[in-house]
This record gives C-alpha cells, sequence and structure tokens, in this order.
C-alpha cells in the first residue's frame, strides 16, 4: 500500500527526516515511536501534505502513485486520513457540516452519490456509539470549545466516518485518561481490517496496551534506528529512549 | 449652465434641488432653518479631515441628484412581501426610494400604546415624544449629514414603546430602492423611544434591487429610558454603485441594555457614524458589526462608545472582509470618562483579506480618564490561517472549499448573536453568496 524509500524532508532549512524507509501493506499497523524532536509527528504531516514541510530527496509510492505529487485534499479522497497531534478548531462550521461533506467527497471519488443531511445523520449514529460520543456534538463547531479529550474522540469519530484506507495517527493517545484511552483504542481496533492500514505515531507504549501493532520503528534524529515487533515497544517502556539513543551515538553516528 | 451648476457646492445643489420642505412642526422648521444655515456654502469633508482620511468623497461630489419624492415608482416589484420578514409580518413600515408607502407597511397586532408609524405623520400631529426628541442626539460637531437629513427629511420611522411593554416580534422598517436611471437622494429619519422597563426589536434593511447611483442618507435616534431594552439590526445592502451615509445615535439610561448589529455588504461606498452614549451607571451598550468589501468597494465605520457613568460594560465586535480592491475603515473611539469608574469596555477588529489588492485600516482609539477600569481591544489584519485550511484539506476539501469555509466561519459569529431566526438565515445566504462570488477564493490554491 505505502513504500516510502529514502524520504529526506525539512522545514524552513532544517532536515528533520533523514532518509526513512518503510513498507506498510494492507491489514498491517505499525507503530511509529521515537524521543521528543526525533521527526516522527513530521513523517505523518508530510505524508498528509502538510505545506510547511519541504521533501528534498525520496520518494512515497501510495497504491502505486506517487503520493507526493498529490494535493493534501487529493490525498484525503484517495483514502489517506491523519487524525491530528493537535486537532484544531474550526469556527462556525459545524461537525456535521464537515463530516458530511467530507464523507460526500469520498463517495464522489467512488462515483457514489451523496448523502443528504438525513441519510447522513443515520450513518453517522452508529460511529458515535463506537466513540461513545453524544449526537449534540455534530452541531457544534468543529473542535470549537471541546477538551483535549474530546478533540481526540473527534478525530477518531472522522476516521470512522471517513473509514479511510491509509490512518496516521499522530499522538492520538498523549493528554487521554485511562477510559477515553480505552475507547479510543477500541474504536481504532474495530475499525482496522485485512483492506486498510493503521500508521501509529506515539511516544509511550501505554496505547499498545490496547492496540497490538504488527510492527514497531524506533526513530531517532530522522532515521529509523531499529524495527521489530510489538515486543521492541515493552523493551522500549523497560529501558527508556536512553537506552536506545545512546546506542545511536555509537552506531548510528559513527556509522554514518 | 451645466458647468454653472457644477461650481455650485455639491451640498447647495442639493439643498436647491431639494426646495422647502413640506413643513411639519415648529421646532422642526427651526432645526431645519439651523440645518440650512449651517450647510450653505459648506464643503464636503477632504482626506484633509482627520475624520475622512481614508473616504474621499470626490466621486459623491460629481453626482448631481435629485430629491427621492420626484422619482415615480415605476420599475417596483409588484410584491414586495418577500422582502419581509416572517417574524415582522404584522409590524413593518415600507420606505419605496426613500418615501413611505402606506401599502406595503403594516402595523397591527401591535401592543396598547406602542406606535410604529411614518414619522412625518406623526410630528405633524404634534405627538409631544416626537417634538421633544427630535434633534436632540444626533449631534456630530462639523457634520454636514446629519444637517443635511435634518434639512430635507420628509419621512421616516417612529417607534415608541411605553413604560413596561415588551413587543415580541421585531419591527422591521424597509428601505427599498428601484433600478431608476436618474440619480436622486433620500434621507430618512428615524426616532425610536423605548419607555422604561420596555423592550423591542427593530430592525432596518437598506435594499438596493438595481445597479443605480443614488444617496441614501439615514440618521436615526434612539433613546431607553430606565432598564429598557432594545435589540437594533441593521442591513445595508444598497446597490453597489449607491452612497449609503447614516448616522446613529443611541442615548441609554440606568440598567437599560443597548444591542447593536450592523451588516453592512452594499453600497459602492457605505460611512457608518454611530455613538452610543452610557448616561447613567448598570448600562450595557453592544456595537457589533459586520463589513463585506469586493471590487472597489469602500466601507468606513466610525464609532464613539461613551462611558460616562460607574458599573457599565460594553461589547464590540467589529469584522471585515475585504475581497478585491475593496478597503474596509474602522475607527473605533471609546471614552471612560472621570466618573466611570468599573467600566468594562470590549473592542475587537478583525479584519481578513481574501485578495491581495484590498486595503485594511484601523484604529481603535481608547481614552481613559478613570483609573479603575477593565479596557481590553484589539485590533488584527491577516489572511485565512494556513493551519486551519491544512486541517480541512486532510478532510478531502477541496482549497476553493476551504476557503470558502473559513470565510464563512469568520464572518458567522457576529450574525449567530442576532436573535432573529430569519434575519440570520438571511445573513447566512449573503455571506455565502459573497464568498461564492468571490474570485480571490476560487483562484489562490
Amino acid at each position: 500500500m505505502l513504500s516510502i524509500r529514502n524520504l529526506h524532508a525539512e522545514v524552513e532549512g532544517v532536515e528533520i527526516l533523514k532518509g526513512i524507509d518503510l513498507e506498510i501493506k494492507a491489514g498491517e499497523v505499525h507503530a511509529i515511536m521515537g524521543p521528543n524532536g526525533s521527526g516522527k509527528s513530521t513523517l505523518a504531516k508530510v505524508l498528509a501534505g502538510h505545506p510547511s514541510y519541504e521533501v528534498t530527496e525520496g520518494e512515497i509510492i501510495y497504491n502505486g502513485e506517487d503520493l507526493l505529487e498529490m494535493e493534501p485534499d487529493e490525498r484525503a479522497r484517495r483514502g489517506v486520513f491523519m487524525a491530528f497531534q493537535y486537532p484544531v478548531e474550526i469556527p462556525g462550521v459545524s461537525n456535521s457540516m464537515l463530516m458530511r461533506e467530507a464523507y460526500n467527497e469520498v463517495r464522489k471519488e467512488h462515483g457514489l452519490d451523496p448523502l443528504d443531511p438525513l441519510e447522513f445523520e443515520d450513518y453517522v449514529a452508529d460511529k458515535l456509539k463506537l466513540l461513545d460520543m453524544d449526537v449534540r456534538f455534530m452541531d457544534r463547531n468543529v473542535n470549537a470549545g471541546f477538551s483535549g479529550g474530546e478533540k481526540k474522540r473527534n478525530e477518531i469519530l472522522q476516521m470512522a466516518v471517513l473509514n479511510p484506507r491509509l490512518a496516521l495517527l499522530d499522538e492520538t493517545d498523549s493528554g487521554l485518561d485511562i477510559d477515553a484511552l480505552r475507547i479510543v483504542s477500541e474504536g481504532i481496533n474495530k475499525l482496522a481490517s485485512g483492506e486498510n492500514a493503521v500508521m501509529l505515531v506515539t511516544h509511550y507504549q501505554r496505547i499498545l496496551n490496547y492496540i497490538t501493532p504488527d510492527f514497531v520503528h524506533v526513530l531517532v534524529r530522522g532515521r529509523i534506528h531499529r524495527s521489530g515487533g510489538k515486543e521492541l515497544a515493552l523493551e522500549l517502556e523497560e529501558h527508556g529512549y536512553d537506552w536506545i539513543t545512546a546506542d545511536t551515538e555509537v552506531n548510528g553516528e559513527a556509522g554514518s | 449652465m451645466k458647468q454653472r451648476q457644477r461650481e455650485t457646492p455639491f451640498l447647495d445643489r442639493l439643498l436647491l434641488s431639494a426646495g422647502p420642505a413640506e413643513p411639519l412642526h415648529q421646532k422642526v422648521e427651526v432645526l431645519r432653518q439651523e440645518a440650512r444655515t449651517f450647510l450653505t456654502g459648506r464643503q464636503l469633508p477632504t482626506a484633509r479631515d482627520e475624520e475622512w482620511k481614508y473616504c474621499g468623497l470626490k466621486s459623491l461630489e460629481r453626482e448631481d441628484f435629485v430629491p427621492a419624492g420626484q422619482i415615480a415608482e415605476k420599475d417596483m416589484p409588484l410584491d414586495l412581501k418577500s422582502y419581509i420578514y416572517p417574524e415582522a409580518e404584522h409590524h413593518h413600515l415600507t420606505f419605496i426610494n426613500g418615501v413611505f408607502s402606506d401599502r406595503w407597511s403594516q402595523t397591527d397586532r401591535l401592543p396598547e400604546g406602542v406606535i410604529v408609524a411614518n414619522l412625518a405623520d406623526v410630528l405633524k400631529q404634534g405627538h409631544p415624544e416626537a417634538v421633544r426628541y427630535i434633534g436632540q442626539y444626533a449631534q456630530w460637531e462639523d457634520d454636514p449629514f446629519v444637517s443635511l437629513n435634518t434639512a430635507v427629511f420628509s419621512g421616516g420611522a417612529f417607534i415608541y414603546v411605553p413604560d413596561g411593554v415588551h413587543i415580541e416580534e421585531p419591527v422591521q422598517l424597509l428601505f427599498v430602492n428601484c433600478g431608476v436611471k436618474e440619480g436622486y437622494f433620500m434621507a430618512p429619519r428615524c426616532l425610536v423611544i423605548g419607555g422604561s422597563s420596555s423592550s423591542m426589536t427593530v430592525v432596518e434593511d437598506h435594499i438596493g434591487l438595481g445597479d443605480n447611483t443614488y444617496l441614501n442618507c439615514p440618521v436615526s435616534e434612539i433613546t431607553l429610558a430606565e432598564n429598557a431594552h432594545m435589540t437594533h439590526v441593521k442591513l445595508q445592502r444598497d446597490s453597489k454603485k449607491a452612497f449609503h451615509i447614516s448616522r446613529l445615535a443611541a442615548n441609554i439610561s440606568r440598567d437599560s441594555n443597548y444591542k447593536s448589529y450592523s451588516v453592512q455588504l452594499g453600497s459602492l461606498l457605505s460611512r457608518s457614524d454611530v455613538k452610543a452614549v452610557l448616561t447613567d451607571e448598570n448600562t450595557h451598550a453592544t456595537l457589533d458589526g459586520l463589513v463585506m468589501v469586493n471590487g472597489n468597494q469602500l466601507s468606513d465605520t466610525h464609532s464613539v462608545m461613551d462611558h460616562t457613568m460607574p458599573n457599565c460594560t460594553s461589547h464590540q465586535l467589529h469584522k471585515c472582509i475585504i475581497d478585491g480592491e475593496g478597503t474596509s475603515v474602522f475607527n473605533g473611539k471609546i471614552f471612560v470618562r472621570q466618573d466611570a469608574q468599573k467600566t468594562d469596555a470590549f473592542q475587537e477588529n478583525r479584519n481578513l483579506q481574501l485578495s491581495n489588492t484590498g486595503t485594511a485600516y484601523t484604529k481603535p482609539q481608547l481614552e481613559i480618564f478613570a483609573d479603575d477600569v477593565s479596557c481590553s481591544h484589539g485590533a488584527t489584519i491577516g489572511q485565512l490561517n494556513a493551519e486551519e485550511m491544512f486541517y480541512l484539506k486532510t478532510r478531502g476539501l477541496g482549497a476553493a472549499r476551504t476557503r470558502e469555509l473559513l470565510t464563512y466561519g469568520f464572518a458567522i459569529d457576529v450574525i449567530d448573536s442576532i436573535p432573529v431566526r430569519s434575519i440570520r438565515e438571511r445573513l447566512s445566504k449573503e455571506v455565502k453568496e459573497f464568498t461564492s462570488k468571490s474570485r480571490s477564493i476560487k483562484q489562490y490554491a
């Protein structure tokens, strides 16, 4: 589904990603871990097409097409979804309005007729249940006045509505209390299927108690320093990031 | 002949063409005489006048206008009903090209003692309150436009709500202008008197049906007695070639609450001077505004919020959307006089520039003479927020749609505070129409 090859990206002239290689296949869950500033959120943003990041080298092939050639909205319509680390408040635009339009864009892409507000209300009802959210959330302006937890839940609600092929979850777990974390994780698990893939960016191992990754990648200073199975996350939990960064000083820097 | 006429100053030309106004009341005659004396030989303000720095009147000066009363009502749509808000079905006054239309006005189902009528008729009958308050509050130093209105007005609205009376449904004042070729000027005068503990909602609607040139120069005076509540919505959608120069003065007594929402969409040049005087304790005033300019429109708002006594609050959120070669000007003065301790005043002016060619001027002006007050003010000029745009794009919305939604979102909070549903819906439609016509929104990805 997704092939990232030798990806270099910079923001305001500072190189953040320094050669990422990553293969994600349908049905897989990949956890991207790493210390603060390692570039893991940058990776998610570059995949979503954030205009502040410039790709200077390498390529991203998504379902056989050059992802970097697509505008962010085109990526979204083709099934790339990003749950934001800091969801943006949109004044004056209601949740239901945004989600219906977004969903209808996806339907249009698949040659389906748009849903009218009533049909959409029916469609979204199950998704709200999945995330234990009140229907009144739909009438509120997008993320405006939401608590931190509500914002994160609202991101996963949008994921549920849009049913993306590739979900990029950028620190969806940070700032969630344990109940919200459980609800959000269960939601993500139910949405994961053999047809789609999840890239989960996280600083903490905690969410991996609920979502079992197929692969764990540890990012350090813009490179994937180590990849492994779910046990790698437990190892990290035990030893902390110092263990792996100390390792880098010797192997990574000296080797390059 | 034409040449000689041009040499006569604009205001004199208007007075000359207006001729002597129909006598209404002895006091009005005195005011008119004063106004004529003040105007004779007077030139229009120029950019050298601080208050008119960004609002040139050269294009106005070039025009020759005849009085609105001389324009026949031809080309009017057969049915004006669609311009009446459903909530105001039973009480509205309609003015066609500035002239009161009995046929399209209706004032039934009003509580006892309430008067909603043509001001000219009320003055002729010598209604004591109307006579007492006319000309008392609309006073701007060196300003020719109040005087012009006083000298020539031949009608307008009079609204009187007695003590303790509450009008549930809004009263609509509809000023319709049809697309006649001949340039004309109109000067409607409105006087609103709210008795103590009374409440009302007034909607003032200025509509241009054609794209013709005219001058609309309304003056409104509002006085609220103790504990009176008034919501005042003004929607200006005059013709895109019209000149709209308005004056609004509100005199607000103890415990009373005046909320004004002014939306400026039309006119080539609109200039709105608003003054709210909080005359006693525990008073509140809101002067919110929404301005949208496109093409070569210019919209200038000058406001005065005058806190004279302690424990009063005021709120002023003024938003401008500038597209094309449009210009918006905001000058918001807040006075907090020496006695006005514990004043809580809020002012914010936000300008959203959609095009690279528009201009925004903003000047918050606070003059505070009391020492225990809370006054916050802010002014911003900016473009659409890049993070918000990115967020919407990641949801599959195209660049143009993203800009359209965010522009709508920028405008909507002023509209959302308006208490009448059908006005909110009308305004939402106007905003959507503005954004859907915007070339900048379509162009820049």
